[in-house]
């Protein structure tokens, strides 16, 4: 009996790692599913490199994303935005741009008598034949606005000054190391910056209103369900008469969830107009209104024993995600001792928070681990012997795992803040852990057809935000059918193909794939009845293995040659996506070590390497996951050192609203990158896999503070870390002498 | 962005007769056009004449280097030219804005101010009153002889080409060799951009080639970045000693900052006292705020460091 058919009979399969794994019950498994994968499956195409499908197609400029699909006639919409963070819209007059040259039609979002909130609301759209006649046409609006003085464009300022009291901020090296106490009592604050949303595509779409009264849409959106939904119930139209097309699209990362208001005034617009509407934002609109990482600001008490445990631990955070949005925080609660902060948030005059990567972790981990590592500095402890000893057990073997990878005894430095005798620089070394649900599970359908010629099929609606779904959806077929990847055509992004999940929280791989699993497992048995039907044979002794067909455990025929048995209907099956049973564990967990060096004359940090070692249960494609770690470092560090929205408090505007002034981290700032898969198997739904595009980007930016807090032997408690607070830091505690 | 007429002549008596702003590399032009910051009638699109593009030669004892050169081009050159413009073009942005970059066009740029840079702020730098990055984020903006404007010229370029006594040569007009350092101070006094004909090179006099220079500038980003501050140092030896200085700081004031006290105070001197004379630099900050307490000290940085680069080569040269 082969190992798949001895796994679908247990009630049991093994999951978790290979070197820490437990047997999962299988009791709540659905009986009509595919057969699960386990931590004993051998794989043949799952967890190999396989390049993303259409990876030459974007590297080369072929794909059609949203925003370059040019239809016939196709108009273009410029939006004018709120020049004032608060007050009223006291007169609108349009007339003026509706008969200015080549204007098509005009859309109000925001009427008069209505409120602003921010700079940068959409109050009017214009389509016009060119995009500068729209943008020309804006100049013609006449718009009174009632300013209300009255605005808060920061008041990350006031919560400043409103925090419980710190501990003095240590003026020597001496003061800022360990005492030799036997027990650490610390209360410190700790603060983080937003972070703004600009994916490389803009927010949009381009819509067109079919002659039978059908909307068709291409969107840059991570959910091409959920704009077709909303689409739908704007223009009170059945889903089914609203057809959104998501082929590829240039970046999301929690902004593209919503349909936002570009797209309803797009729709708007194209009604009016009976012509074809291309409207996305541009870089301003970008910055001002499609949403960010909040800032956050955080006061933590902690103390820890002689023997390095974390005994209490009190926090308040507060988060600022602007006038609308969550700016709610996570702390790495799975250290003993680590608990939850007591949250408010506080709102502004700016543009709303929207989900960012793992929304609340990067700044919640910032802080939290930046206190755990302050706690093991000042008791004089290794922070790896540290947190070993307040980790769980896939923590614990994670980071022994990464520390032996990256070479953390010889790249921490024991004496913090002594500049390299060679470069004169002042090197260390720092981590962080990372933990993150993404276990997927929302309603999902997959269509997988096999075809007389031995092609096979696969087809899902959802979208791919870059994490490769495409991909994942052919691998997974190519395995369960036990054929070559490029036997299979994979479509997703169409909402007229079966229903998939919105990419959002690391879900996209894990909801689809089992889903993916169970339409191939159903289609390659209905191949082996249709084989025994034409050869006349009992369908009991055929079995689909390694992509032949068996009979009585014997070769019989190929795939090519069985598949030439179905005749001119193909065979379809849909694969449904069954609910979650308990796996190893209900969520990823992960580390991160990072080793920098600092300029001791200018405060400039440059990190050096960072080394990640991430659990995804199943490792669907090495090459597309590994992928997902190194861009999120990429962000990651991008947010610890750079990235920083810039706000006029006094004006109430955000300042650098272009890519030139926004600094993003760019190829000189790239460390050496050490991505590595904590292969396993979760072994919660067919296929073990649990989501990765998260998770990796929670703890770098902590990580990478405390590396620099053990190059410079005291700590920058404030992201990002810019020369500037480096230098002053150190300054301090080397009295100027640096 | 606005619509606009587009030419490109092909040789350069049709450029000649064009009317209207020209385009090299674009870098600077183009984000602003797309900012809407500036809004063009006609681009006449220079980039295709040669005879604007050529390598630094050798000419009557001078050093004459092509207008419209790309920087990463200029980079290319040979030991002729001197060190410090090799270190300043080097630290461009990134190699595809090197790739595409004028050296003209780099000294041409506009001033740098996230307020200035944004069409819906009115202040001082754009016809308006008042300076909003007064009580705002000025921590990047001018720190010596710091106009009522805080923006700051930040050509990285323009200090070390200044430090050489660099000239502008154009085609037309009576006068048309231009020293660099005056067309600042025009810039200055005009209080915008003093308008320039087509310019067909930049010429270094034969006493700058004498002696050595270096380049210094320290910014936040390695790639895609203007400096905080940049310094460029000229020395000519007698001896260990300096016989003649020049030093001249970039990104801290709306025009390249000649260091004259600390020039002054070098004469003579021998490099030991590089930071006795730096000390004169220090006492010429006028910080509007403690926010730019990081930019002064790595304008200090950057003046000592170029100053001491330029003594190892000027040792090296002879």
């Amino acid at each position: 009996m082969s190992r798949t058919e001895k796994d679908r009979n247990s009630d049991s399969i093994r999951g978790g790692f290979p070197g820490l794994s437990r047997q999962i019950d299988l009791s709540r498994r659905n009986p009509n599913d595919a057969p699960p994968w386990s931590l004993d499956t051998k794989f043949r195409v799952v967890g190999t490199d396989v390049p993303r499908l259409d990876g030459m197609a974007k590297a080369t400029g072929v794909a059609v994303y949203p925003s370059d699909f040019r239809p016939k006639g196709l108009l273009y919409a410029a939006i004018l935005r709120s020049p004032i963070p608060k007050g009223k819209v006291a007169e609108l007059d349009t007339s003026k741009a509706d008969a200015a040259p080549g204007v098509m039609a005009v859309a109000v979002a925001t009427g008069k008598g209505r409120q602003i909130r921010y700079v940068g609301q959409e109050i009017v759209a214009v389509a016009a034949e060119t995009k500068a006649l729209a943008e020309d046409a804006l100049a013609r609006i006449q718009l009174v606005l009632d300013a209300d003085g009255d605005f808060v464009a920061d008041p990350i300022v006031d919560a400043r000054k409103n925090l419980p009291a710190v501990d003095p901020l240590p003026q020597s090296l001496q003061e800022a190391g360990a005492r030799g106490e036997k027990e650490v009592e610390l209360a410190m604050a700790f603060e983080t910056q937003v972070q703004m949303h600009h994916p490389l595509e803009p927010h949009g779409i381009t819509a067109m209103f079919h002659r039978d009264g059908s909307l068709e849409v291409w969107a840059s959106t991570q959910g091409t369900f959920m704009m077709q939904r909303s689409l739908a119930q704007a223009f009170r139209l059945p889903s089914r008469r609203v057809h959104v097309l998501t082929p590829v699209m240039g970046g999301g990362f929690g902004s593209k969830l919503q349909a936002g208001i570009e797209a309803r005034l797009c729709a708007e617009l194209a009604m009016e107009a009976g012509r074809p509407v291309h409207c996305f934002v541009d870089r301003r609109g970008q910055a001002l209104a499609m949403g960010n990482r909040p800032s956050s600001l955080h006061w933590i008490r902690a103390k820890a024993n002689s023997g390095g445990e974390i005994v209490d631990w009190e926090a308040q955070s507060y988060g600022f995600p602007g006038f609308a949005g969550s700016g709610r925080v996570a702390y790495p609660t799975f250290y003993r001792g680590v608990r939850r902060p007591r949250h408010r948030d506080i709102r502004g005059n700016t543009g709303a928070a929207r989900a960012f990567r793992a929304p609340g972790h990067p700044q919640g981990f910032f802080a939290a681990e930046s206190m755990v590592d302050e706690l093991a500095c000042r008791l004089g402890i290794d922070p790896l012997e540290f947190r070993l000893k307040n980790v769980d057990p896939v923590h614990h073997m994670q980071l022994k795992m990464g520390a032996e990878a990256f070479g953390w005894k010889q790249r921490f430095n024991k004496k913090p803040g002594t500049p390299d005798k060679a470069s004169s620089m002042l090197r260390g070394a720092g981590m962080a852990c990372t933990r993150w649900g993404g276990m997927g599970g929302a309603r999902a359908r997959v269509l997988c057809r096999i075809h007389q010629d031995g092609t096979v099929e696969v087809r899902n609606g959802a979208q791919d935000i870059g994490t490769g779904t495409r991909t994942v959806l052919a691998v997974v077929t190519a395995e369960t059918l036990g054929v070559d990847v490029k036997r299979i055509q994979a479509h997703i992004g169409d909402s007229q193909d079966p229903a998939g999940p919105s990419s959002g929280g690391s879900t996209t791989t894990p909801t689809l794939a089992p889903a993916i699993r169970h339409a191939a497992w159903l289609a390659g048995q209905e191949l082996l009845g249709r084989v025994a039907e034409q050869k006349r044979i009992e369908r009991k002794e055929l079995s689909l293995e390694g992509g032949k067909i068996l009979k009585g455990g014997k070769p019989f025929l190929s795939f090519s040659q069985a598949c030439a048995l179905i005749g001119p209907e193909p065979i379809e099956a849909m694969g449904q996506r069954y609910r979650n049973w308990r796996g190893f564990s209900g969520g990823v967990a992960g580390c991160q070590f990072a080793e920098v060096e600092v300029d001791p004359e200018t405060g400039l940090v440059q990190v050096r390497r960072i080394l990640a070692v991430q659990d995804c249960g199943t490792v669907i494609d090495k090459k597309t996951a590994e992928s997902q770690v190194i861009g999120a470092i990429i962000q990651g560090l991008s947010y610890a050192l750079f990235e920083e929205r810039l706000v006029d408090a006094k004006l109430g505007r955000v300042l650098g609203t272009d890519l030139e002034h926004y600094r993003i981290a760019g190829s000189l700032e790239m460390p050496e990158i050490i991505p590595i898969l904590n292969k396993g198997c979760n072994g919660h739904n067919n296929t073990g896999a649990a989501g990765i595009g998260e998770p990796p980007t929670i703890p770098t930016s902590a990580a990478i503070a405390n590396a620099v807090r053990n190059a410079i032997g005291a700590r920058v408690h404030r992201l990002p870390l810019t020369p500037d607070r480096v230098l002053e830091v150190l300054d301090r505690v080397h009295g100027g002498k640096q | 962005m606005k619509a606009f007429e587009y030419a490109r002549p092909q040789n350069l008596s049709q450029a000649l007769e064009q009317g209207g702003t020209f385009k090299a590399g674009g870098v600077d032009l183009l984000s602003r056009m797309k900012r809407g910051t500036l809004s063009v009638k006609k681009l006449v699109d220079i980039s295709a004449l040669q005879d604007l593009r050529f390598a630094p030669v050798l000419k009557k004892g001078e050093l004459w280097i092509g207008a419209g050169l790309p920087l990463a081009r200029l980079l290319e050159a040979g030991p002729l030219l001197p060190q410090g413009i090799r270190q300043a073009a080097a630290g461009t942005a990134t190699p595809q804005i090197r790739n595409q970059a004028s050296l003209v066009g780099n000294l041409l740029q506009e001033k740098r101010c996230l307020y200035l840079l944004d069409p819906e702020i009115s202040c001082l730098g754009n016809g308006g009153k008042g300076c909003p990055a007064r009580d705002g984020h000025h921590a990047e903006l001018a720190i010596l002889e710091p106009s009522p404007c805080l923006a700051i010229q930040a050509s990285n370029l323009a200090p070390i080409l200044c430090a050489l006594d660099a000239r502008l040569f154009e085609f037309q007009g009576k006068d048309n060799l231009r020293s660099l350092r005056a067309f600042y101070q025009d810039w200055r006094k005009q209080g915008e951009r003093p308008k320039l004909p087509l310019t067909h090179s930049i010429r270094i006099p034969a006493a700058s080639l004498r002696g050595g220079s270096a380049h210094h500038e320290v910014r936040v980003k390695q790639s895609f970045d203007w400096a905080i501050a940049t310094a460029a140092a000229h020395l000519v030896l007698d001896g260990d000693r300096v016989a003649r200085a020049s030093l001249w700081l970039g990104s801290v004031s709306d025009i390249p900052y000649q260091a004259k006290k600390v020039e002054q105070a070098l004469q003579g001197k021998a490099p030991t006292d590089f930071k006795k004379a730096l000390a004169l630099l220090d006492s010429d900050f006028e910080l509007h705020s403690p926010q730019q307490d990081w930019k002064r000290k790595m304008a200090l940085l950057c003046a000592e460091k170029a100053l001491r680069k330029s003594y190892d080569n000027a040792k090296e040269q002879r």
